[in-house]
C-alpha cells in the first residue's frame, strides 16, 4: 500500500498535456497480495490436506464437497445481490425453505409440478416486494426488517408442512437437482452458472457499478441520476426470486422438506459473502470471491472432520470465519485510507 | 479572567515533528509555536500536512519523531487523553447528535458530571452551562433539540462544550479550531470569530485553521504557513498581506483569488424559476441566461441550501414551476434533471458528492458509464482513458484514476466532482458552495472551469455564503431571506460589502442569541 499513497505535488505541470497515455501502473505487491490471499490460502490448504489425508487424493471427496456446498453457494451468491447495495436480506434462507414447503405441499395436493414451481417463484417475488416495501419505501432498517420476514417465513413453513417433514417429492424435482452432467449434479452447475451471471453483472455492466455506488454513497448515486430506489427494489425482488428458485432445487436435492432446516442456512451464506468480499475485488461483494471463500471454508471443515472433530465444528468455524472476515475488511478499509482499492 | 502575565507564556510548542506514510512524507521537521493569549492561524493548501499535525496532537496519528510541549510540559506521544492536558479540538464536523437536546449534547464529553451509573444532577449541569454561556456571551435554550439550531449555533455549542472540560480556574487551555467557519455565512462566522478572540483574551492559546484568509487577517495575531509537509514561515499577521500569505501557501504568487466572469450581454433564458416554494423556500422567482453567472446567497438557513435540491428534483416543490430552455421542468428525480441538461455540484461533498471508497475513475465516469457498455460489458480500457482525460482537463494531481477518492486531498476530490459534471456540458450548472474547504489555488482553478462553462453557453448558478467569491464571479446575485428573494444586485453595484448589507437587511429577529 505504501508505494501507492498519493502525495500532493506542488508542480502544476504534472499530469497536464499528457492526454494520450494513461499513467503506467507500477506493479503493486500489497494490492496483489490482498487480492489473492484468500485464493492462495485455499490452494495451500488443499495441498496440505492432500499431503496429510489420503482421502483428499480421491476425486470423489472433491465432488462430494462441491455438491454438498452447492446450496450454500447459491444462497451466498444471492446474499451478495442485496449486500452490494449496502442493505441486508436475511430472509433468503427461510424463503428457500418456505418455497420448498409450498411447492412440495402443492404437488402433494395434485397441482402439476410446473404450476407449483410458478407459484413457488411467485412467493419469492412477494417476499422480495414486501422486504422492498419496508426497507426502500418506508425506510425501515434492512437488518431488522428482513430478520422479521425471516422469522415470519419460518412460521409459514411450519404451517404449510403441519410441522412435519414432507417426503415423497416427485421425481422431476429430484432429477432437476441431482441428474448428473459430466459426473456432477445439476445443482452445482446452477451455482456455477449463477457465479458467471453475477460476475458479468457486477464487473462488466453499468448496473454493477451503480450497485456499488448505491452501497458506497446512496446520496451521491441518486444525485448522479442513478435510479437508486428502483434498483434497490429490483435487488430485493431478484433476491427473493433467486431464493425461491433455490427452494425448488432444495426439495429436489434432499427429496424431502424439513421445515426446521432454515436456520441452519442462515449464517453460512453470509460468512461466505463477507469473507468473499476480502478477496479478488477487495472491499466489494463479488461472485468469485464468494466462491473461493466458501470452498476455503468447506475444505477447512472437511479437514477438521477428518481429524475427528464433531459436527458442531462447522458452526464454530463459520461463525469465526464471519468475524474474521468483517474484521479483516474493517482493518483493510482503514489502512486503505490513502491507498487504492483494486 | 485576566490575561495578565501570560504574554510571554508558550501555550503550544511543537518541535521537529515528522511523520512518514511509507515513502510519502506527511510532516517533515515541522515546528509551531503558539503563545498564550493569541489566535494563531495555521495555513496551507489541502494536503499540506495541517490535518496530520493536528491529529498528532490529539493522538489520532502517531508521529515518527519530534517533541511537543503544552504550557511548558512535555506531551508524550501518542497522547491518550488530550483534553486532560487542556487541548480541545473543534472540527468542521462538529459531532453533535441532532435528536438530543442542547444540554444532553453539552454534557457528553464531561460524563455529565457523574459516574457511569450514578444519577445526573440536571440542575447542577444546567447551572454550569448557564454560567459558561454567560461568560462566553452566548445564550441557548438548553432544552432545544440540536436539530433546530443553525450551523453557527452548532459551532458555538461545540466551543462551549469544549470549554467545560477546561475548567474556569485554569487558563492553561489550547483550542484548535479546524475550519469551524467553513459552513457559516459571514455574519455567523463573525460571531464565532468574536468568541474565539474572547477565549484567547481570557488567556488561552487558539489555533485557527481556515481557508478564508479574510478571517485570518481580521482576527489572528500570527500565522504559520505550511507547504508540502513543512512549516514555511511564521509571520505576524499585522505585518503581512493576504497576497503574501497565499504566495507562501502556493510557493508562487497569485494575483487574483477569483476569476472574472465572461462578458455577458444578454442571452436566451435557460433557467426560469417562477414562484417556487418548498422546504425553507417560498415564492422564489428568478432567471438565469445562457452565458450568465448568477449567485444566490443569504444567511445560513435562509433557503439557499435547499433551493438547489428543489431545482434538481431531489426535493419536491410544494408550488410554483421551473422551466429549462423553455420546456417545463418539474423534475421527479435527479435523473430527470440530468437528462434535461441540469447538473448539480453538491455543497456537502462527502455526504452527497462522492463515493469516498470508490476509485476516482468510478466516481468521475458514473453519469456516462452507460455509454461505455457493449455486449461484452463495459469497455474498461476506454473508461480508464476517459477518466484520465477528464482528470487531466481539471488538473487533478496525481492523475491516477485507479486511486480511491479517499487518497486525494479535498481540492482534488472537488476537481473530480467538477469533471464528472462538466463532461455532460450542462445547460444549467448549479454549484452549491463550490469551493468549501478548498485551498485558494484549487478554488481558482475550479471557478475558472465554471467560468469556461458559462462562456460556452451554460447558465451557471452559484449558491454560496461567501460574499467575496460571489461579488467577484457573478453577473448578478439574488439574496434570500426566510426563503424569499429580498434583493437582487447587479454587476455594477456588486461588492462584498453590499452583499453583506443586503443579507442583514432583513428583519433582525433572525439574528441568533446576541
Amino acid at each position: 500500500m505504501t508505494t501507492s499513497t498519493p502525495t500532493r505535488t506542488a508542480d502544476p505541470a504534472l499530469g497536464k498535456h499528457d492526454f494520450t497515455t494513461p499513467a503506467r501502473q507500477s506493479f503493486n505487491w500489497g494490492a496483489f497480495t490482498e487480492r489473492w490471499a484468500l485464493v492462495g490460502g485455499l490452494l495451500v490448504l488443499v495441498l496440505i490436506c492432500m499431503a496429510v489425508f489420503p482421502q483428499f487424493r480421491t476425486a470423489s471427496l472433491f465432488t462430494t464437497m462441491v455438491n454438498a456446498q452447492s446450496l450454500v453457494l447459491l444462497l451466498g451468491l444471492t446474499a451478495t445481490v442485496v449486500l452490494r447495495l449496502g442493505d441486508f436480506d436475511l430472509s433468503v434462507a427461510q424463503t428457500m425453505v418456505a418455497t420448498g414447503a409450498l411447492v412440495a405441499q402443492l404437488t402433494k395436493m395434485g397441482v402439476p409440478s410446473g404450476l407449483a414451481v410458478l407459484i413457488g417463484l411467485g412467493l419469492g417475488v412477494v417476499v422480495g416486494l414486501v422486504n422492498a416495501l419496508l426497507v426502500v419505501r418506508i425506510g425501515v432498517d434492512s437488518f431488522v426488517a428482513t430478520l422479521g420476514s425471516f422469522t415470519a417465513l419460518s412460521g409459514f413453513a411450519y404451517l404449510l408442512t403441519n410441522s412435519r417433514i414432507i417426503s415423497g417429492i416427485p421425481d422431476e424435482f429430484v432429477n432437476f437437482s441431482r441428474s448428473q452432467l459430466l459426473g456432477i449434479p445439476l445443482i452445482s452447475w446452477y451455482a456455477w452458472a449463477l457465479v458467471i451471471v453475477l460476475w458479468y453483472v457486477y464487473q462488466r455492466t453499468p448496473l454493477g457499478r451503480y450497485s456499488l455506488f448505491i452501497g458506497g454513497n446512496r446520496n451521491a448515486a441518486r444525485l448522479s441520476g442513478v435510479p437508486v430506489n428502483r434498483i434497490r427494489t429490483g435487488a430485493y425482488v431478484v433476491s427473493g426470486l433467486l431464493a425461491s428458485f433455490i427452494g425448488v432445487c432444495f426439495i429436489g436435492y434432499f427429496g424431502a422438506v424439513d421445515p426446521s432446516v432454515g436456520s441452519q442456512y442462515m449464517l453460512q451464506p453470509f460468512a461466505a459473502a463477507f469473507l468473499g468480499a476480502t478477496a479478488i475485488s477487495v472491499g466489494r461483494f463479488n461472485a468469485f470471491g464468494t466462491v473461493a471463500a466458501l470452498y476455503l471454508l468447506t475444505v477447512g471443515i472437511t479437514a477438521l472432520q477428518l481429524l475427528g472433530a464433531q459436527t458442531w465444528v462447522s458452526n464454530v468455524f463459520y461463525g469465526v470465519a464471519l468475524m474474521v472476515a468483517v474484521t479483516a475488511a474493517k482493518l483493510a478499509g482503514s489502512r486503505r485510507g490513502g491507498g487504492h482499492t483494486r | 479572567m485576566t490575561s495578565s502575565g501570560t504574554d510571554a507564556r508558550i501555550a503550544l510548542s511543537v518541535r521537529n515533528l515528522s511523520k512518514h506514510y511509507g515513502g510519502a512524507i506527511a510532516l517533515a521537521d515541522v515546528s509551531l509555536t503558539v503563545r498564550a493569549g493569541e489566535v494563531h492561524a495555521l495555513l496551507g493548501q489541502n494536503g499540506c500536512g495541517k490535518s496530520t499535525l493536528i491529529k498528532s496532537l490529539t493522538g489520532v496519528v502517531i508521529p515518527d519523531a519530534g517533541e511537543v510541549e503544552v504550557f511548558g510540559e512535555a506531551l508524550h506521544m501518542p497522547t491518550s487523553d488530550p483534553h486532560t492536558r487542556g487541548i480541545a479540538v473543534i472540527h468542521q464536523d462538529i459531532g453533535l447528535v441532532d435528536s438530543m437536546t442542547v444540554l444532553e449534547n453539552l454534557g457528553i464529553n464531561a460524563h455529565y458530571g457523574a459516574r457511569l451509573l450514578s444519577p445526573v444532577n440536571v440542575k447542577k449541569e444546567r447551572a454550569i452551562y448557564t454560567d459558561l454561556m454567560h461568560r462566553l456571551g452566548v445564550e441557548f435554550d438548553l432544552d432545544a433539540e440540536v436539530s433546530s439550531l443553525s450551523p453557527a449555533e452548532r459551532a458555538l455549542l461545540a466551543v462551549a462544550r469544549a470549554m467545560r472540560l477546561m475548567d474556569g480556574d485554569s487558563t492553561e487551555q489550547l483550542f484548535i479550531l479546524d475550519e469551524p467557519t467553513a459552513a457559516l455565512s459571514k455574519p455567523e462566522a463573525a460571531r464565532l470569530l468574536d468568541l474565539m478572540r474572547r477565549v484567547a483574551d481570557l488567556g488561552a492559546g487558539v489555533v485557527f485553521v481556515s481557508h478564508r484568509l479574510s478571517e485570518v487577517m481580521e482576527v489572528c495575531d500570527r500565522a504559520t504557513v505550511m507547504r508540502a509537509g513543512r512549516d514555511i514561515v511564521e509571520v505576524k499577521v499585522s505585518e503581512t498581506s493576504r497576497a503574501e500569505l497565499v504566495a507562501h501557501m502556493l510557493g508562487r504568487r497569485m494575483d487574483d483569488f477569483f476569476p472574472t466572469p465572461p462578458a455577458f450581454d444578454g442571452g436566451a433564458a435557460r433557467l426560469v424559476v417562477d414562484r417556487l416554494s418548498g422546504e425553507r423556500v417560498s415564492q422564489v422567482s428568478f432567471r438565469a441566461h445562457a452565458g450568465e453567472v448568477v449567485g444566490v446567497t443569504g444567511l445560513a438557513g435562509m433557503g439557499q441550501e435547499e433551493l438547489p435540491f428543489l431545482l434538481f428534483g431531489e426535493h419536491k416543490p410544494t408550488e410554483g414551476h421551473v422551466e429549462i430552455d423553455g420546456s417545463p421542468a418539474g423534475f421527479a428525480s435527479p435523473g430527470a434533471a440530468i437528462r434535461a441538461g441540469v447538473a448539480l455540484v453538491p455543497g456537502n461533498r462527502l455526504r452527497d458528492g462522492v463515493w469516498i471508497a470508490g476509485t476516482a475513475e468510478e466516481n468521475v465516469t458514473l453519469p456516462v458509464i452507460r455509454r461505455f457498455s457493449s455486449w461484452f460489458g463495459i469497455r474498461s480500457q476506454a473508461v480508464r482513458q476517459r477518466a484520465f482525460e477528464l482528470m487531466a482537463q481539471v488538473d487533478v494531481s496525481p492523475n491516477r484514476p485507479d486511486y480511491a477518492m479517499a487518497g486525494f486531498s479535498g481540492g482534488n476530490q472537488q476537481k473530480v466532482v467538477f469533471a464528472k459534471w462538466l463532461q455532460l456540458h450542462p445547460g444549467v450548472l448549479l454549484l452549491d458552495e463550490p469551493t468549501q474547504g478548498v485551498d485558494p489555488g484549487a478554488a481558482k482553478a475550479l471557478l475558472n472551469d465554471a467560468m469556461d462553462a458559462a462562456a460556452a453557453g451554460s447558465a451557471v448558478v452559484v449558491f454560496s455564503g461567501e460574499h467575496e467569491l460571489l461579488a467577484a464571479i457573478c453577473h448578478r446575485v439574488i439574496v434570500l431571506h426566510h426563503g424569499q428573494v429580498i434583493a437582487e444586485l447587479h454587476r455594477d453595484g456588486l461588492t462584498e460589502h453590499a452583499l453583506l448589507e443586503a443579507c442583514e437587511a432583513g428583519p433582525s429577529e433572525i439574528s441568533i442569541a446576541a
